[in-house]
């Protein structure tokens, strides 16, 4: 019966489009905007006008506005952008002599006329770059009262820049995000961590992403008609035009971004999983492999449904950027992601389903829960690489197969990649909780990405599943359409677990020391029965020379009772400055296996038994609850040698260099 | 003129007739992969023999467990750095093996070490010289295959679909892979005419071997052919046969050597016999009588080399 409801609609919202998504907002609604623009495919560029409704949710008077101009970070050699990113992201590199971009506020006012284009400046207040022009501030003559509502007609016009991070276009494909002048949030004091009424607004960085506050978006985009496009939220109207040009119109509520795509080269696969429509964009050649996507897709709605909560938009855009646009890809808008693959990609390379389920579930952290990506990133990163994750191994994953790359035995999976980039890219050069943009020398990917993945799955392991799911599901519930900060989340984890879990948080989220935990040494020492030298007995103070010993010895050997008995002692040590309670197991001689626990807090532990049985193995964190750990390999040890690993790949490697020295000896 | 079929089951013949020879030359390859083995056998008996994660990796190769091992375990552990020297010590060896075998080949001579390694010794400066000269060729096929890299990018640069630059790609390989192909077996030649005809001018001999190749293109094409299909039959069957089990006991790595060790034999003896496949045919080419049985040609070929090596001492 829900299904029937839901479907039917979806059904109505499709046949008669309305302009009314869901029967009450489900964000505050602060920064609402329409925009017409138009593309001019020649040029390269877009022409629009915007109308801001904004509204002052806050207890001050705001003196001013501030605003995201995002394309001015392609405009020259010089912005912040350009300089940290030296002109290169992602493997992409920027065409500095014909492929820059930039954003020009033609005029800004209120609607009631009162203009400000005048008072616009540029301001930058993270570095002092005076070539820095991604952050505009608007003097008020008269203040925005709390609560009060305001109307600004922005005109605008922008070159769009050559794609290579992130917006743009190459040849006939276009990606326009973060293309409109976009108001930042004003946090009010107690705010998230503001201790007086402030503007946050960021300039645009290499590293980090976006921060906004929610709203509704309606867009009309005129372009030429030989073009499929594909827009945030879903698709009002289309009507041609006689220049021959096309207006679409786009409608979304409760979102905080608003990205679009054209390409004449689209194919269009659509499906559906209960309530979203789901549309691909997929590039003709490409079009047989879309249902790896959306299979992806379906996979993460599924398994978010059941562990965040729903996903209420009835619409979900995915995006194949050209081939020469890969700068587009792997990105992520409200109900709008870019994934990217290559023809002939065989199946057992997952990279189009974990670049599907990882910028999806970035419509829930980032997109749902809007934390901010400057200042707090692995809020959304590591949140989203750790979902990624659990639905890579529930649905492509298992003992037998890789979650990344499964093909031809070779089996890896993309959390094993993830960790060796924390671990190896120094791990200790910053705290997680670090702005983006200071990530000075290095650390960002590996960090917020890599650790904070880690981080969530070793809470995880820490909680279990139970637990970690009321944890996440309490977290998205409670912050949905709001700015969480770390101590919110925090916070949900102590609430909801009755637990104080502050100490772990602060030495993984706060403090940059690494986790480590290391299987010292494992003794075994026969319990002598007697020892030589003067003992007191019944008889008087006789003494037990080697004779004396051997005789007893041997009585006892003789008695079919006896047990040889043995002091065992497994020494556990803490490598790492992070302190994690420990599970150790321990196997024994006769069979026997003992699970200990250890608070992990001294710089070492000795586990002592006297047993008539060896400690003959011993392993720490045995049911691998604890991600974090920076060396895993050396948690066990084992008495008894085991040659077969050396074996098996020794005689693969020979078999290898046997193959080489064959190919160079054809050759002779 | 013999068919390309018969020459080459009389080269999978002759071949047994020194398989002591084929297994020294297995035996030496060997020992060369296992002396590069060693460092990594080490490497791999530090990190897991005492680990109770070895039974993790002999399932499933891990990603984190190889890199730290690598990494933090293996620091200073250098798995390459001898690769390069023993190549090269290797290829030597090779050449002066090829030697002797190529005259084995082409005397039908009775197999004897002393006269085996005498005769390795005598062309080994010669097999040597070709094998440099060889490189001239093999960098000109290098060059040609930048070329057609540069041309493909010119040609794709702006293509809207990754399918004609990967096309493209594809059939640069298999270009450059058949120009390699043409100049091994252009050499291979060249080494039965620098025996045969006792050439003391390495380029008279290419030039000869060349002239050869054209006039018996098909043919010679047919060979390698032949001896390429063999291979991935042959590799064929080992994949079947490897993928039935996991080695992950004792006795299924055990058998995992011996299949893989089989079939490094088995190739090796495949790639003697296609030397001997090539030189059979030579040799039945060198007179154009119709209907004449090949051991009289092979007599023939043996005389007038050993009339012609006398002419030319005096």
């Amino acid at each position: 019966m829900q299904r029937f409801i839901a479907i039917f609609i979806l059904f109505t919202f499709y046949i008669f489009p309305q302009k009314q998504m869901f029967e009450k907002p489900l964000s505050p609604r602060i920064a609402n905007y329409t925009i017409d623009v138009k593309l001019d495919d020649e040029k390269k560029m877009i022409f629009a006008k915007e109308l801001l409704t904004w509204k002052n949710d806050s207890n001050d008077k705001i003196f001013e506005l501030q605003f995201h101009l995002y394309l001015n970070g392609f405009k020259n050699e010089s912005t912040t952008f350009m300089k940290e990113s030296t002109g290169s992201f992602r493997r992409s590199n920027a065409d500095i002599e014909s492929g820059l971009g930039w954003i020009n506020i033609l005029r800004m006012n209120f609607k009631d006329g009162n203009e400000l284009t005048d008072r616009i400046e540029f301001i930058q207040p993270d570095d002092n770059n005076e070539f820095d022009q991604t952050v505009a501030r608007v003097a008020l003559s008269t203040p925005i009262n709390p609560q009060e509502i305001v109307e600004i007609e922005i005109e605008f016009e922008a070159q769009l820049p050559k794609v290579f991070a992130r917006t743009g276009y190459h040849q006939d494909f276009y990606l326009i995000g973060q293309w409109f002048p976009k108001i930042g949030v004003y946090e009010e004091k107690g705010e998230r961590y503001a201790t007086e009424g402030q503007w946050n607004c960021h300039q645009f960085h290499y590293n980090g992403e976006f921060y906004a506050d929610y709203g509704v978006y309606d867009v009309k985009i005129t372009l030429p008609d030989k073009y499929i496009i594909g827009a945030t939220g879903v698709k009002l109207s289309e009507e041609k035009n006689e220049d021959g040009t096309k207006t679409v119109k786009f409608y979304c509520e409760d979102v905080h971004d608003f990205a679009w795509t054209a390409d004449p080269n689209y194919v269009v696969v659509e499906d559906q999983w209960k309530h979203v429509n789901i549309k691909y964009l997929i590039q003709s050649q490409r079009a047989y492999a879309a249902q790896r996507h959306i299979q992806a897709a379906k996979n993460t709605l599924e398994y978010c449904e059941e562990w965040y909560g729903e996903y209420p938009y009835p619409t979900l855009t995915i995006v194949d950027p050209r081939y020469g646009g890969g700068g587009a890809g792997g990105m992520e808008y409200p109900t709008f992601i870019t994934a990217g693959m290559f023809w002939m990609t065989p199946e057992g390379i997952k990279y189009a389903e974990s670049v599907t389920v990882h910028e999806l579930i970035h419509n829930y952290w980032y997109g749902m829960v809007g934390s901010n990506e400057f200042e707090e990133a692995w809020l959304d990163e590591g949140f989203t690489t750790y979902s990624e994750n659990q639905v890579m191994q529930k649905y492509y994953g298992g003992k037998k197969s890789g979650t990344l790359i499964d093909l031809w035995k070779i089996k890896v999976d993309e959390d094993q990649l993830r960790k060796m980039s924390y671990i190896r890219r120094n791990p200790r050069i910053e705290d997680l909780f670090t702005n983006s943009w200071e990530f000075y020398a290095g650390g960002y990917g590996n960090l917020v990405y890599g650790k904070a993945s880690l981080v969530l799955r070793t809470l995880h392991g820490f909680l279990g599943d139970d637990k970690m799911k009321s944890v996440m599901r309490a977290y998205f519930d409670r912050h949905k359409f709001k700015h969480p900060s770390s101590r919110d989340f925090i916070n949900t984890v102590n609430e909801v677990t009755g637990e104080n879990m502050d100490w772990y948080f602060d030495q993984v989220v706060y403090g940059n020391g690494v986790l480590d935990y290391k299987l010292y040494r494992i003794t075994n020492e026969p319990i002598e029965i007697a020892n030589q030298g003067y003992f007191d007995t019944d008889s008087g103070t006789i003494y037990f020379g080697l004779n004396e010993l051997d005789d007893v010895k041997r009585k006892a050997r003789e008695d079919s009772t006896y047990e040889v008995q043995y002091n065992s002692k497994i020494i556990v040590t803490r490598e790492g400055e992070v302190q994690f309670p420990v599970e150790v197991l321990i196997k024994f001689s006769n069979g026997e296996e003992l699970l200990e626990n250890w608070d992990g807090k001294e710089r070492y532990k000795i586990f002592e038994y006297n047993k008539p049985a060896r400690a003959i193995s011993s392993i720490i964190d045995p049911y691998k609850k604890i991600a974090l750990d920076i060396s895993p390999l050396n948690n066990g040890l084992t008495l008894k040698s085991d040659a077969r690993a050396t074996y098996k790949y020794g005689s693969l490697w020979l078999f290898i260099m046997q193959n080489v020295f064959h190919l160079f000896a054809s050759l002779i | 003129m013999i068919s390309i079929f018969s020459a080459y089951l009389i080269g999978i013949k002759e071949t047994f007739r020194i398989k002591k020879l084929v297994f020294l030359l297995f035996l030496i390859q060997f020992f060369f992969a296992y002396f590069l083995t060693k460092p990594f056998s080490a490497l791999l008996t530090k990190t897991f023999s005492n680990s109770p994660f070895a039974e993790e990796i002999l399932t499933r190769f891990n990603y984190v467990y190889f890199n730290i091992m690598f990494s933090e375990i293996g620091k200073g552990v250098s798995l390459f750095g001898q690769l390069i020297p023993i190549l090269i010590l290797y290829i030597l060896i090779t050449i002066f093996c090829t030697a002797g075998v190529y005259w084995l080949f082409f005397t039908k001579s009775e197999f004897g070490w002393t006269d085996f390694f005498k005769n390795c010794i005598n062309y080994f400066t010669k097999f040597l010289k070709l094998y440099t000269a060889s490189f001239l060729f093999y960098a000109s096929c290098f060059i040609v295959l930048l070329l057609l890299l540069r041309i493909k990018s010119s040609l794709t640069a702006n293509a809207i679909s990754e399918v004609g630059p990967i096309i493209l790609t594809l059939i640069n390989i298999s270009i450059f892979a058949i120009l390699i192909s043409l100049v091994i077996m252009l050499f291979d030649y060249a080494k039965v005419i620098l025996i045969s005809e006792n050439y003391t001018s390495l380029f008279s001999a290419i030039r000869e071997a060349y002239k050869f190749f054209i006039m018996n293109f098909i043919k010679t094409i047919g060979i390698y052919l032949l001896y390429v299909l063999t291979g991935i039959t042959l590799f064929v069957i080992f994949k079947i046969a490897a993928g039935f089990f996991e080695t992950d006991t004792l006795v299924k790595i055990s058998l995992f050597i011996i299949l893989s060790q089989v079939f490094v034999f088995i190739r090796q003896y495949l790639r003697l016999a296609l030397f001997d496949s090539v030189i059979v045919y030579y040799q039945s080419t060198l007179t154009a009588m119709p209907g004449m049985l090949n051991k009289e040609m092979l007599e023939m070929a043996v005389l007038n080399y050993e009339k012609r090596a006398g002419e030319k001492s005096e």
